[in-house]
């Protein structure tokens, strides 16, 4: 399963130019994505989690290629996904990955009757026979716990749960083998919420599917994701698997997420050293390690020299100067200089 | 700690639409005693927020509070004009919304914002006011509030709007501070930091807090009493321990159930089936009894009292009536 | 959906109003001219300035002419003018302004620079250098008022098609590989339909407007040819002896104008899309 990466994303970036304030003015640009590397294996989820604006949707909008990336490859089996050369092959990258939108509202066409809505994929990429088509559409309507009496209504017609679930079909109509799921159930009320999981967790056994999971929740994350990448101001600072991510969390701004959730429990200790400060304008990121500004640990080095993913455990990546040097200097487990770091 | 400072009886809030009376808010009673937290949970569209719109009597037309009382020490607001309900709203009960960023004036300073209210509720010294205002920004944890004063709210980030909302709501040393989601637009790092602040000024100004949230952590961290609403109802009321520890409604079961949890494991997640019902389909039963397990006959007839039980735990299902249901 | 459009419209009491007047204007356009016993263009020169008789209802005018007639066939020329010079306007506008919002960059970039330019014109001047520039007759005023009416269609219509744009489902069809073109004509224009008829409709009121104004200045509908415009130009040398001819075309012009913008008021709020799940 490890062997060959489904989804490679290299070098990612994607930068928005900035409206000049004058004409004189040096044309600025919002680094969305700025470097940001990862694979993704066969059947696995991956889930990429940081706070608004750290570039997490951006980068799966790139992944479905909504945004065209400033530098970088997504290489699909291989194969770049932007590379236009091959018509077939470029079409064909509309069938294997596909995405489930955060906001069940704005993302269902309302002119639309949900058959049709689940359909349209199908028609645009050559399913004719109309007969056919109906059939698809209510075995995916079954698949994703809709009636087939709800073929015939309108979007609003249905609560907001119900609404991810006509998304969801939408989207399993290709037959994809990659799901983008950007926030597919940030909107939702936690009962809700729950049904939406699960059914998710369900329809990847079903069909071995592969999952990019995009969230700001890290229970969530933690609950359905097997690989983890923690992103700061568009850049990744790291990646583990989930049981390594939250039993021993290196990177400083990891361990300050983990410590801010509020978790259900009147007992529970946490929320006790916040993060300070804000999270910088991603026009002017500042230099160096992109987190210095709000690091506890942060040193000279940090403000100068961006910091490079290096492996701290096996499997786990982190992007910070603190284990880097306690490696340097003969350490070996990321776990323990997180220690000597405190 | 055990001063009662508001009661709220049988509260009930109506929306008049095209298609009748829609009840928000159904016979909802609670109290409030001073330096208490008490949140109030329950998904969108259970009438949390319209509750504690109804203590401020800022419900928007169509809306109407038809029936109940709302005692602030003693005195009833629902009998107050809107003179008096004015001196109230700010000086003894305040509010923080969900949306700092359309709560601020964008056309004014904040330090003006903050000042404004002083000057309403009687003071008279513009310099007196200004050093007020400096004194409140440099509380909420602004590190240059003379500069701060004269920002303008879009020159701050979410979280520092969301700061200057709850030093505006505080400057007149309210009573009672209303937070209706105040977290919720927020990223987590910077919801972690307006939460501490609020717990920091419940130490130092004494206030008691209603927090309005859907989130089950945040409540665990930070409130004393719980009260679950669910479709215009409170179905639990309990102190915070209590209710975590022993959640007798079962809802309140399922919701603590479906969230999945940082600190736990799960293969699937428990969750309720079906979906809220919206004010014209409530049940004529119990409410939530079309999506409860634990559903009877009897539930699906009548509607459940809410009982108290030992140790101040209020529940409203039949599960719980005690004897007397036994023998009936 | 149609029920409770029509049940929101109905409520409207002022717009159901305007909506049969329009209709009754429409019938009449259509209709009204074989129910006429005289001819809009015969002169009975005996019989001038004729005030409310039996055998003419609204009295004649200078030439003798029966004023209900003109007035009938009046009704045909300028709602047939209003209707062929705003629908074929708002087909340019509706083209223009897709491609503008849909496509963005330079393209919206040139589309906006032209419209800034069309608008920048006083209104009825444009008009009336368009009919200076082509000449008069009812083909040329209804090309004037088309014209006329392409920079407000369009700059409405993109700035609804950049809302549109930015909605999530139309992502949904990038992502499965629609072409555009049909994501502009299965998505984006039915999705917009609703504010372009309500638009097209308010657009109709000043079209009549336009024409009669045009019309009334010498620069429309020429002589002998029935136009409300023209009338109250011929009729408006005598208005202290025969006021009723220039009452009748006026109260007509105003009728219309006043009904379109109040049926298109009513239709705003039934097709309201925020509205749409109350």
């Amino acid at each position: 399963m490890r062997d060959q990466a489904l989804l490679k994303v290299e070098n990612l970036k994607v930068y928005y130019p900035v409206k000049k304030k004058s004409i004189t003015s040096v044309r600025q640009y919002v680094r969305a994505a700025d470097g940001v590397s990862f694979e993704v294996y066969e059947g696995e989820v991956f889930g990429l989690v940081g706070e608004s604006g750290c570039g997490k949707s951006t980068t799966g909008k790139a992944i479905v290629r909504l945004i065209k990336p400033t530098e970088g490859n997504i290489l699909f089996e291989g194969k770049d996904i932007f590379h236009k050369s091959d018509k077939k092959a470029y079409r064909d990258f509309n069938k294997q990955i596909q995405l489930i939108f955060q906001d069940p509202y704005s993302s269902l066409d309302p002119q639309f009757t949900v058959g049709r809505i689940i359909a349209e994929p199908l028609v645009v990429n050559g399913m004719t026979d109309a007969g056919q088509r109906k059939e698809r559409v209510l075995e995916l309507m079954k698949e994703v716990g809709l009636r087939p009496d709800h073929y015939d209504k309108y979007p609003h017609e249905f609560s907001g749960g119900q609404r991810q679930r006509i998304g969801v079909a939408r989207s399993l109509a290709l037959n994809p083998r990659l799901l983008v799921c950007d926030e597919p159930v940030s909107a939702l009320d936690v009962s809700i919420q729950a049904q939406i999981l699960n059914l998710m967790k369900e329809l990847q056994l079903a069909h071995q599917l592969t999952y990019i999971f995009i969230s700001h929740n890290l229970s969530v994350v933690k609950h359905i994701c097997d690989r983890i990448a923690v992103m700061y101001l568009g850049h990744i600072v790291e990646i583990a698997g989930k049981e390594e991510l939250f039993s021993h969390p290196s990177h400083p701004y990891t361990k300050a997420l983990l410590e801010a959730i509020p978790i259900p429990d009147p007992d529970a200790a946490c929320m006790q050293e916040t993060l300070e400060g804000d999270v910088p304008s991603p026009i002017n990121p500042p230099e160096g390690c992109c987190f210095h500004t709000r690091c506890r640990y942060a040193c000279d080095e940090c403000k100068k020299k961006v910091p490079e993913l290096h492996e701290v455990a096996p499997g786990h990546f982190s992007a910070c100067h603190l284990h880097q040097n306690q490696n340097k200097n003969g350490g070996n487990h990321g776990n323990q200089t997180n220690r000597s770091g405190k | 700690m055990s001063e009662k400072l508001l009661e709220v009886r049988n509260l009930r809030t109506v929306f008049h639409t095209e298609e009748g009376e829609m009840p928000a808010v159904d016979g909802v009673s609670f109290r409030l005693d001073s330096g208490e937290v008490l949140a109030i949970v329950g998904e969108s569209g259970c009438g949390k927020s319209v509750t504690s719109l109804s203590i401020l009597k800022l419900i928007p037309s169509p809306g109407e509070i038809v029936a109940g009382e709302i005692l602030y020490k003693g005195e009833d607001l629902l009998k107050k004009n809107t003179k008096e309900m004015n001196q109230i709203r700010g000086e003894e009960i305040s509010m923080i919304f969900q949306e700092p960023m359309t709560s601020l004036n964008p056309v004014f300073p904040i330090g003006h914002q903050i000042m404004e209210s002083l000057i309403y509720h009687g003071e008279k010294d513009k310099a007196k006011a200004k050093a007020r205002a400096i004194e409140m920004l440099r509380l909420v944890g602004f590190s240059t509030p003379e500069k701060a004063i004269s920002y303008f709210p879009s020159q701050l980030s979410g979280g520092m709007r969301q700061r200057v909302m709850i030093a505006m709501a505080l400057t007149c040393e309210p009573q009672i501070l209303i937070a209706d989601e105040p977290t919720t637009a927020l990223d987590v790092t910077i919801q972690a930091q307006i939460l501490r602040l609020l717990k920091e000024l419940k130490e130092k100004t004494g206030a008691a807090i209603i927090m309005i949230t859907h989130d089950l952590g945040i409540v665990a961290q930070i409130a004393h009493n719980v009260m679950v609403m669910y479709a215009g109802e409170a179905v639990e009321y309990a102190p915070v321990r209590e209710l975590y520890k022993n959640p007798l409604h079962p809802y309140t079961k399922g919701l603590l159930q479906s969230i999945p949890k940082i600190n736990e494991d799960h293969d699937t997640l428990y969750n309720i089936p079906g979906m809220v019902p919206g004010p014209k389909d409530y049940p004529k039963g119990c409410r939530f009894c079309p999506r409860c397990e634990y559903a009877g006959e009897r539930c699906e007839r009548e509607k459940p009292p809410y009982v108290k039980r030992a140790d101040g735990h209020r529940v409203r299902c039949w599960l719980y009536e005690g004897g007397e249901a036994n023998d009936a | 959906m149609i029920k409770v459009f029509l049940k929101r419209f109905a409520k409207k009491k002022l717009s159901v109003v305007a909506f049969f007047v329009l209709m009754f204007f429409i019938f009449i356009a259509l209709f009204g001219p074989r129910l006429c016993k005289y001819d809009p263009l015969d002169q009975d020169l005996r019989n001038i300035y004729a005030g409310i008789s039996r055998e003419h209802w609204l009295g004649t005018d200078n030439l003798g002419r029966d004023t209900l007639t003109r007035l009938v066939y009046g009704a045909r020329v300028s709602l047939g003018i209003s209707f062929s010079g705003v629908l074929s306007g708002c087909m340019i506008g509706i083209l223009l302004g897709v491609c503008a919002g849909y496509f963005g960059k330079w393209v919206d970039t040139v589309i906006c620079r032209l419209i800034d330019v069309m608008l920048a014109f006083p209104g009825l001047l444009l008009a009336i250098v368009i009919s200076a520039v082509l000449g008069n007759g009812v083909k040329n005023t209804a090309l004037a008022v088309s014209i006329f009416s392409v920079p407000s269609i369009a700059r409405m219509v993109r700035s609804v098609v950049l809302g549109i744009k930015n909605q999530e489902y139309i992502q949904a069809c990038q992502i499965v590989g629609e072409s555009n073109s049909r994501v502009i004509f299965t998505h984006v224009i039915p999705n917009a339909m609703s504010q372009i008829i309500v638009n097209t409709t308010l657009n109709l009121g000043s079209a009549i407007l336009t024409a009669s104004s045009l019309s009334f200045l010498g620069m429309g509908v020429q002589p002998p040819d029935p136009e409300w415009g023209t009338m109250l130009n011929n009729a408006m040398t005598v208005i202290r002896t025969s006021p009723i001819g220039v009452v009748m075309p006026g109260i007509c012009i105003t009728l219309v104008v006043l009904s379109f913008s109040l049926l298109g008021d009513g239709l705003r709020d039934a097709l309201d899309p925020k509205l749409k799940n109350v």
